[in-house]
């Protein structure tokens, strides 16, 4: 297992974030999805409908996934899940930035929206999960 | 014919979308004593890997994939028609997939597999609500419900069902099929009964079961 997987942990995320989240899940997804199309880097990729389509379906499954495996204190299922859709999104030529986007929009959304159950935790776990994937992404690019 | 053979033949006309050469194919290896098993484990399920793989890497589109699954799915319905088993065990077995989950073919696989081993099947595929698989299972009285879950979004909704189950149908047996993750495993661990790692795994294991 990549010692990553190891190292990330959900274990100080509250269950009352947690249920905060889940209840403010679809005004997430939604800020999630403007924050990919707003970025320059990704600007080109999206421009075409598949890719936009594809691009809005992994906001909705990686949002899915990510309260699943927070709620369920599974962090090497959601690396699982992240290192499969990384295959899957380069072999449909989708820049190695696209995942790092999709964590930081995540992120941002969660402090705008999380406000008051207290988004710090769930956003540290982002900030970490965004760090491993721009390591990845170097790997990648290396 | 070594079934390495029978497999890139299969796979062949599965990508030509030859679907009459895929159903005359599977006739012919029945005649020649082909096993439902090896059909199965060898040939089936090894091609839909494959399409699921090609898919996956972009060297093929969603048309073809969901081709390639319709082909089997005839399949699995012409051998649930035509199949003999040889015993009758006297146990029922409910097979679908667990809530949420959208992905059928594992189930249909293990319905027809566990048919043949002498249970009797009650499959109700996917797309049913918690309430309505514990209803179900009220009123079919199963000894074994088999579930088949890929997608780790179903997790929340699977154990909501496991706990009613447990609460209402204590003796159910409960098999799950699909979950590699150690830990996603140890999450239903108090809930189910076995973990089924392959479909002949699932068959043994509903066996012991039993």
């Amino acid at each position: 297992m990549d010692p990553s997987a190891e190292t990330l942990s959900f274990s100080s995320i509250a269950a009352a974030d947690i249920e905060a989240f889940a209840r403010q899940k679809e005004k997430i997804v939604t800020a999630v999805t403007d924050h990919l199309f707003r970025c320059d880097v990704l600007a080109s990729t999206l421009a075409d409908t598949e890719k936009a389509r594809l691009a809005r379906e992994c906001v909705k499954i990686f949002t899915e996934n990510f309260l699943a495996t927070v709620k369920y204190q599974l962090p090497a299922a959601l690396i699982e899940y992240l290192d499969w859709l990384r295959g899957f999104l380069r072999s449909r030529e989708f820049p190695a930035a696209f995942i790092p986007q999709m964590i930081s929009g995540m992120r941002n959304a969660v402090h705008a929206f999380l406000e008051d159950a207290g988004s710090d935790d769930i956003c540290a776990a982002l900030r970490r999960l965004r760090a491993r994937e721009l390591g990845q992404a170097r790997e990648v690019g290396a | 014919m070594i079934i390495q053979e029978q497999l890139r033949l299969f796979v062949e006309s599965l990508r030509a979308g030859d679907r009459r050469r895929c159903f005359m194919l599977v006739r012919e290896w029945e005649q020649q004593g082909l096993p439902n098993e090896l059909l199965y484990n060898d040939i089936l399920i090894p091609a839909l890997v494959q399409f699921g793989d090609h898919w996956e890497k972009n060297e093929q589109g969603i048309v073809e994939e969901h081709v390639a699954s319709q082909v089997v799915r005839q399949i699995l319905a012409y051998k649930a028609v035509t199949m003999e088993p040889e015993a009758t065990l006297g146990r029922t077995a409910m097979v679908g997939c667990v809530p949420d989950e959208h992905h059928d073919l594992a189930s249909l696989f293990m319905a027809n597999a566990l048919e043949e081993a002498g249970w009797r099947v009650v499959h109700y595929g996917s797309s049913v609500p918690v309430h309505d698989i514990v209803q179900a299972v009220g009123h079919y009285k199963p000894d074994l419900l088999c579930l088949t879950m890929k997608s780790l979004s179903c997790l929340d909704a699977t154990l909501q069902l496991l706990e009613q189950l447990r609460a209402t149908h204590a003796g159910v047996k409960v098999m799950i099929g699909g979950i590699s993750q150690p830990s996603m495993r140890s999450i239903l661990a108090p809930h189910v009964d076995v973990f089924a790692d392959s479909l002949t795994h699932g068959v043994q294991a509903a066996g012991d079961l039993a």
